[in-house]
């Protein structure tokens, strides 16, 4: 709670314009928000550049009350944010001579950059470019769990199926932070996967038969875990950032705790808290309808009804909670200022966890392979590579291969010999953004695109005619999800040659993707919306 | 302990109150606070917090969770709490807080009747 001397000289005004705006917030007559884009977040865990007001947290409490209805058919419980409510309307109705100030807010905003909340879905590395592989092994998504923790793929001509022993721990334990740290960083090493050719288009999964076997492959990966979930984020959360971000929580229930001590009190608090959830109950059975089809309506509606309730029963009827003087001093001369403390505190705490999240990203991921792969045409052969991907941005990364193949009976009539080929393959990926084709409001993928190189010396065509040792290829592709879970891959191929013919040529493929993990969680949503509506 | 709501408890004096936070999809970043002090967890797997119920007829101790989301956690990630008294009464499913919620706190009240 100590103020340093580092801190800018204006400070104590940016606090005094911050605890006012605080303050104010329960006299400013409620509005309708302009857009989803202006929605305020709150709380310690969530960016925000000034504090929650009570504006703020009675938005953040109707959001979230609806979005679990809708969600998990939860009914409306606003104990979950009486003590946030209860202490900034007790505060704003104590009305100091801060509150009848009049104070730009704007001036408070350029001390901190604004951040906005992340409400995207974080874009699934889409499926291994066509000449760079990616190191990571697949982790569990949608359907991996519903069908056995087994993740399926169609790409093209082929169905991939993959999973990892974590995977199966997680059919048992489910897939938690208690199962992730005691088998994430040794089972989550290992992926397995199987490629099969598709001849029975409509039903794929029917081609998952030792016939239509076309590669199994198994991943080790070398490098330590770099995700959030790993043992040393863990630590970094436990030493460096939760006490950051609890400060908040300890200011408002210790507010709490000392307020409502007194029996009258705490009665009092309790009533309110019974009309409120009575009259957001309400509201709710009025506007059933409207949870589905227009949820923003009634999370308008039930924050307007939680702040007038604030104002007249607590703001407007201070006295009703007979508090003393001590206790109305300390709420305005220790509360408030603790919660700007713990705002700023909780803006550190984030920032570091965000940039360590991005070193994280940056760090480089080794992965080595093997693969058994059964060509039609040459025979089956096995091939060890060796696959590097590492994070330049929040939004690039780069991918890179390098690896050998070999037959284990070379066909000597085919100028095999047991080395079949040496390969390496450079690729660059990135994200453009949301897709803008994207029709479903909750369809958060993203365009994607990528430039790859690759080199191969494929030793049983040297010394043949017509056909080529050194085959190079460069390639540009962009994957735009067209409809939910459906997406539309572009490419464009220059190669010198191919493993059957040295001629050089320009190729244009195009085709459709299906993430059939993802198409899963947006049809449970939906049907979830459609199971309220009834 | 007898559950009113998800975030409202009924308790008695004495009784020592288990807090269970499972992380789904996501690590175990959360803490849990009762007024105005921090509790440190007894466990990590899954993450349990306990305190002693120290209160006079018609008080309440309130409590409060903090989580937090990375950007990198899948949009289904989320924080499911458990609650359980040494009275007895059973384990009671508490709040949840999901990724996509609008704030990820969430006040939690053991009260004792009067």
């Amino acid at each position: 709670m100590s103020r340093t001397s580092s801190r800018p000289w204006n400070w104590v005004v940016v606090n005094r314009l911050v605890l006012a705006a605080l303050l104010t917030a329960v006299s400013v007559p409620s509005r309708a928000q302009d857009s989803p884009a202006n929605d305020p977040v709150c709380g310690a865990g969530q960016e925000h550049p000034n504090p929650s007001t009570l504006q703020d947290w009675a938005f953040c409490a109707a959001h979230d009350l609806v979005n679990h209805k809708i969600i998990k058919k939860e009914d409306p419980d606003i104990g979950q944010f009486l003590d946030q409510l209860t202490i900034l309307a007790i505060a704003g109705g104590l009305k100091p001579d801060l509150v009848e100030q009049k104070f730009d807010l704007v001036n408070a905003q350029q001390e901190t950059a604004r951040t906005d909340k992340q409400l995207g879905a974080s874009a699934r590395a889409q499926g291994s470019t066509t000449l760079a592989e990616k190191p990571g092994i697949q982790d569990l998504l949608g359907l991996a769990i519903e069908e056995g923790a087994i993740q399926k793929e169609v790409n093209g001509t082929t169905l991939t199926l993959s999973t990892s022993p974590y995977a199966l721990t997680a059919i048992r334990n489910g897939d938690t932070a208690s199962n992730y740290l005691k088998h994430g960083d040794d089972l989550g090493r290992v992926g397995i996967s199987a490629t099969f050719n598709i001849a029975n288009q409509e039903d794929v999964l029917s081609n998952a038969t030792r016939k239509q076997l076309a590669e199994w492959a198994v991943r080790i990966r070398l490098s330590g875990d770099h995700s959030p979930r790993s043992k040393g984020f863990q630590k970094f959360w436990d030493n460096e950032v939760k006490k950051k971000l609890e400060q908040e929580a300890i200011a408002i229930t210790a507010a709490a705790a000392s307020t409502f001590q007194d029996v009258a009190a705490e009665k009092r608090r309790e009533e309110v808290g019974d009309l409120l959830s009575a009259q957001i109950k309400t509201l709710f059975d009025q506007q059933k309808e409207q949870l589905t089809s227009n949820p923003r309506q009634v999370i308008l509606a039930v924050r307007d009804q939680i702040l007038s309730t604030c104002k007249t029963e607590i703001s407007d009827n201070i006295d009703s909670f007979h508090l003393d003087a001590v206790t109305k001093h300390r709420i305005m001369s220790v509360t408030m200022p603790a919660l700007l403390d713990a705002h700023v505190q909780a803006t550190q705490g984030l920032k570091e966890l965000n940039e360590r999240i991005q070193a994280l990203q940056a760090l480089g991921t080794a992965t080595f392979e093997y693969a058994n792969v059964r060509d039609t045409t040459s025979g089956t052969y096995s091939n060890l590579k060796f696959l590097y991907q590492k994070g330049s941005s929040d939004t690039m990364k780069i991918v890179f291969n390098a690896g050998a193949s070999f037959y284990s009976n070379p066909n000597h009539d085919l100028n095999q010999q047991t080395t079949r080929d040496f390969a390496t393959a450079l690729s660059w990926e990135g994200l453009a953004g949301r897709s803008p084709l994207a029709l479903d409001a909750n369809d958060q993928s993203q365009v994607t695109f990528s430039f790859s190189g690759r080199y191969q010396r494929l030793l049983e065509n040297r010394h043949v005619a017509g056909k080529k040792a050194d085959i190079a290829s460069a390639q540009g592709k962009l994957e735009l999800p067209i409809l939910t879970g459906a997406s539309l891959a572009l490419s464009i191929t220059y190669a010198n040659a191919d493993e059957l013919a040295s001629k050089d040529h320009v190729r244009f493929n195009f085709g459709i993707n299906y993430d059939t993990g993802k198409l899963y969680q947006l049809l449970q949503l939906n049907k979830k919306k459609a199971e309220l509506a009834q | 302990m007898q559950q009113i709501t998800r975030s409202i408890y009924l308790v008695d004096k004495g009784e020592v109150v288990t807090l269970e936070i499972q992380a789904i999809k996501v690590g175990n970043f959360a803490s849990f606070v009762v007024d105005g002090k921090s509790i440190d967890p007894i466990s990590s797997t899954p993450l349990t917090f306990q305190f002693t119920v120290a209160l006079s007829q018609g008080q309440a101790h309130h409590g409060m969770i903090t989580c937090f989301f990375p950007k990198t956690a899948p949009d289904d990630a989320e924080f499911d709490v458990f609650v359980s008294g040494s009275g007895g009464g059973g384990k009671f499913t508490g709040s949840d807080i999901l990724k996509s919620d609008a704030s990820w706190t969430r006040a939690i009240e053991f009260r004792r009747p009067h």
